[in-house]
C-alpha cells in the first residue's frame, strides 16, 4: 500500500518536474564530468549558443500548442536575418534593419497562416514547400556567397550588457513574455483550445482560422528575431544559416514537454527543453567525445528524455 | 476567400514564371546568342559557397567564349546528381560539365551520356570511381590540406597546441583535406599537439559552437587548422564574441574564398588556400573547345596548383576578388 503511493507520489513529481529534474541531473553529471563545465563563462557561454534554437522553439511551441508546426523556419531565419543586415548596412540605421528583418518574419508567417488555415493545406507540406522558396530566394538574392559587409551589426549577437551577453537578455525578455502569453491572455487560451479540440473551439465562437494565422505570426516574429541574432552572431550574411534548425527546435519543443498532437505546452519548459539540447553539445565537446560518437549520444539522450517524459504523462492518466 | 487566396497564389506563380524568363534573356546578353554551343553543367550544391563560385565562373568564361551555360543544382546529393546528369543528356546539350559528388557513382550514367555523344568534363575533383575515364580538371583536396599544413608548420611556435575543425564526416573532401593535415603539419611537425578535433560540417556556426567550448576548455590554443575558410571565420568570431585575445593565435582555412581574403587583410585569419574557380573555369572551357573541334580525344587531366594566400600576396588576391565581383 505505502509502496503503491511512493510509486503515485513519484510519478506525480515526475510528472510535474521530470524537464527539470533531467536538467539537474545532466548538470550534475556534467559538472562531475568536466571541471570547467559549472563556470560562469560556460554557462553563459551555452546560453548564447542556444540562443537561436530557444527564439525557434517558442516559435514552434506556439504552433506546436495550436496544433501546427512550421518546417521553414531555418529558411526564415536566414532570410530575415541577411533582409536585417541589408537594410542596416544600407541605410545605417539599425533599428530600421532590425524592424524590416522582423516584418520580413511576419510576412513569411502570415503567407504559411494563410495558406495552412484558410486553403486547408497540411502545414507540414506547406512549410515544406516554403522552405524550398526561401532558401531558393535566399540564393537568387546572395548568389550562395556570405555578405561580407556588416558594418556594427555584430553588436547585437556579439555584445554585452555588463557581464550578460545580449542575446541572452532578449532571451530572457522573450521567455517571460512568452510565458505571460500563455498565461494570462485570450490570445493563450485560445491557442490552447483550437490545439486542444478544434472543432470544440469553433463551437465556442473562436475564429479558428484567424487564431491559427496569429501563431504564425507569433512564430515568424520568433523566428526573424533569431534569424537577427544569428547572422550579427556570425558577423556576416550566410546564406546557408540555420539549415536544420527547424528539427532541433522541435525536438527542443517535445523534450520541454509540448505534445506533437497540439494542446500542450509550456514556457518554461520550451526553454529548458532547448537548454538541454545546447548542454548535450557542450558537455561532449567539453569532455572530448568524438564527434561520430556525439550523434550517437545526442540521439539517445533525446530518445530517453522524451520516452521518460511520456511514460510520466502515461501513468498520470 | 479560398477563391481569392487561390487567385493570388496563381498569380504569383505566373509573375514568377515570367521573371524566370526573363532572367534567361540577361543570361543571352552575358555573350550568348544564336549559334552558340549549348553546354550543361551540374554543380554539386549550389548551396556551397565554392561550388556557386565555380558554378557562375564557368557560366561567366563560358559566355565570353561562345557557350550557353545553363546551370543545374545537384543539392549535395549523390541521386540528385544521377537524375540531373539524365535530364541535362535529355536536353540534347553539346557538351555536359559535372562537378562530382564523392558519394555518388555515376560512371555508368556518364558512359550512357557518351553513346549520345554528348561530351562530359568533370571539374574540381576526380570521378570516384575512376578518374581517368573522363577529361578532368581537378584542383585535390589532399593538395589544398597539404599546402595550408605547410604553412601553418612553418609558422606556429614551438610546442604549439592546435584545435581541427573538420568538414562533413563520410564525404572524401573532408577525408583527404583531414590526410593533408596530418601529413603537412602533425607528422612534419611533432612539437606540435593535437588538443582536440571535431566536424563543424564546413558551417561558420557549428565551428563558432565548437571553439566556444573549447575556449572553455583549454588554457592556450596557438593555433586553429579548419577544412574551410567559413569554420575559421567562425573560430575567430566566437573569441570576438567571449572577449578573447586571438592576437596571439593563428587561423588557417581553405578555399580562399573573398570572406576569407577580406580576414587576412584584416589581420585575423593568418592565411588559407586558394582553389582558383576561375582558372579552373578557364581551363575547363579550354578543354570543352578541344573536345569540340576534335583536337582532344583522350581523356586528359589538367591539374590546378593550390595557391597559399598569406599577407604577403593578399592585396593582389583581394584585386583578383575584386575582379571577379565577389568584393565589392
Amino acid at each position: 500500500m505505502n509502496k503503491e503511493k511512493g510509486r503515485q507520489d513519484f510519478a506525480a513529481l515526475f510528472n510535474k518536474w521530470g524537464i527539470y529534474i533531467i536538467l539537474l541531473l545532466m548538470m550534475v553529471l556534467s559538472a562531475i564530468a568536466s571541471p570547467n563545465f559549472l563556470t560562469v563563462s560556460n554557462i553563459l557561454s551555452v546560453l548564447r549558443q542556444s540562443t537561436p534554437t530557444i527564439l525557434l522553439a517558442f516559435g514552434a511551441m506556439f504552433l506546436m500548442i495550436s496544433g501546427n508546426m512550421d518546417l521553414s523556419v531555418g529558411a526564415g531565419l536566414a532570410f530575415s536575418g541577411i533582409a536585417a543586415l541589408e537594410v542596416y548596412t544600407k541605410s545605417g540605421n539599425l533599428m530600421l534593419g532590425v524592424a524590416f528583418g522582423i516584418f520580413c518574419g511576419i510576412v513569411i508567417g502570415v503567407v504559411n497562416g494563410v495558406i495552412t488555415a484558410y486553403l486547408g493545406v497540411p502545414s507540414f507540406i506547406v512549410t515544406l514547400a516554403m522552405d524550398m522558396i526561401i532558401r531558393g530566394l535566399i540564393m537568387i538574392y546572395t548568389n550562395g556567397q556570405a555578405i561580407t559587409r556588416t558594418d556594427n551589426f555584430a553588436e547585437i549577437g556579439q555584445g554585452y550588457v555588463g557581464p550578460i551577453p545580449i542575446p541572452i537578455i532578449i532571451v530572457a525578455v522573450t521567455a517571460v513574455v512568452a510565458w505571460f502569453i500563455l498565461r494570462n491572455t485570450t490570445m493563450g487560451r485560445k491557442f490552447y483550445a483550437i490545439g486542444g479540440n478544434a472543432e470544440a473551439a469553433k463551437a465556442a465562437c473562436i475564429n479558428v482560422k484567424r487564431v491559427i494565422v496569429q501563431s504564425y505570426i507569433v512564430s515568424g516574429v520568433l523566428t526573424a528575431m533569431a534569424g537577427i541574432i544569428l547572422i550579427s552572431r556570425l558577423n556576416s550574411g550566410a546564406p546557408n544559416a540555420g539549415d536544420g534548425y527547424a528539427l532541433d527546435a522541435i525536438a527542443s519543443t517535445v523534450i520541454g514537454g509540448s505534445s506533437l498532437a497540439g494542446g500542450v505546452g509550456t514556457a518554461t519548459g520550451t526553454l529548458v527543453g532547448a537548454v538541454i539540447m545546447g548542454l548535450i553539445s557542450n558537455i561532449l565537446n567539453l569532455v572530448g567525445v568524438q564527434s561520430y560518437v556525439q550523434k550517437v549520444v545526442k540521439g539517445l539522450i533525446i530518445l530517453a528524455a522524451v520516452i521518460l517524459d511520456v511514460q510520466s504523462k502515461k501513468k498520470k492518466s | 476567400m479560398k477563391k481569392i487566396i487561390s487567385i493570388c497564389l496563381l498569380a504569383g506563380m505566373c509573375l514568377g514564371l515570367l521573371a524566370g524568363c526573363g532572367s534567361k534573356g540577361n543570361d543571352s546578353d552575358s555573350g550568348s546568342g544564336e549559334g552558340n554551343k549549348k553546354m550543361v553543367y551540374i554543380a554539386q550544391d549550389m548551396n556551397d559557397p565554392f561550388a556557386s563560385w565555380l558554378a557562375n565562373s564557368v557560366k561567366a568564361v563560358g559566355g565570353e567564349n561562345g557557350y550557353d551555360v545553363s546551370i543545374m543544382d545537384g543539392q549535395a546529393d549523390g541521386a540528385k546528381l544521377v537524375e540531373m546528369l539524365e535530364n541535362a543528356k535529355n536536353t540534347s546539350p553539346d557538351i555536359i560539365v559535372m562537378q562530382p559528388n564523392p558519394d555518388a557513382q555515376v560512371l555508368r550514367t556518364i558512359q550512357d551520356i557518351q553513346k549520345n555523344e554528348i561530351p562530359v568534363i568533370v571539374v574540381n575533383l576526380p570521378l570516384p570511381e575512376d578518374p581517368e575515364a573522363v577529361p578532368t580538371v581537378i584542383c585535390d583536396d589532399y593538395t589544398l590540406g597539404y599546402s595550408i599544413a605547410q604553412e601553418a608548420a612553418e609558422n606556429l611556435k614551438e610546442n604549439a597546441n592546435v584545435v581541427i575543425l573538420n568538414g562533413i564526416p563520410g564525404m572524401s573532401v573532408t577525408s583527404e583535406r583531414r590526410r593533408g593535415f596530418q601529413e603537412g603539419l602533425l607528422d612534419a611537425r611533432e612539437d606540435v599537439t593535437l588538443l582536440d578535433e571535431l566536424d563543424a560540417n564546413f558551417n561558420k556556426d557549428e565551428a563558432m559552437d565548437a571553439m566556444d567550448d573549447w575556449l572553455q576548455k583549454f588554457d592556450q590554443i596557438d593555433g586553429v587548422i579548419c577544412a574551410s575558410d567559413g569554420m575559421a571565420l567562425g573560430a575567430i568570431e566566437s573569441y570576438k564574441s567571449n572577449n578573447k585575445d586571438f592576437s596571439g593565435v593563428q587561423f588557417y582555412g581553405i578555399d580562399g574564398l573573398a570572406e576569407g581574403c577580406l580576414s587576412i587583410q584584416a589581420g585575423e585569419e593568418k592565411a588559407t588556400v586558394l582553389q582558383d574557380a576561375m582558372t579552373m573555369a578557364e581551363e575547363t572551357i579550354k578543354m570543352a573547345d578541344g573536345i569540340m573541334d576534335g583536337s582532344i580525344t583522350d581523356c586528359p587531366t589538367v591539374t590546378i596548383d593550390a595557391k597559399v594566400i598569406n599577407e604577403d600576396n593578399i592585396e593582389e588576391m583581394i584585386e583578383f576578388h575584386k575582379k571577379n565581383g565577389l568584393i565589392e
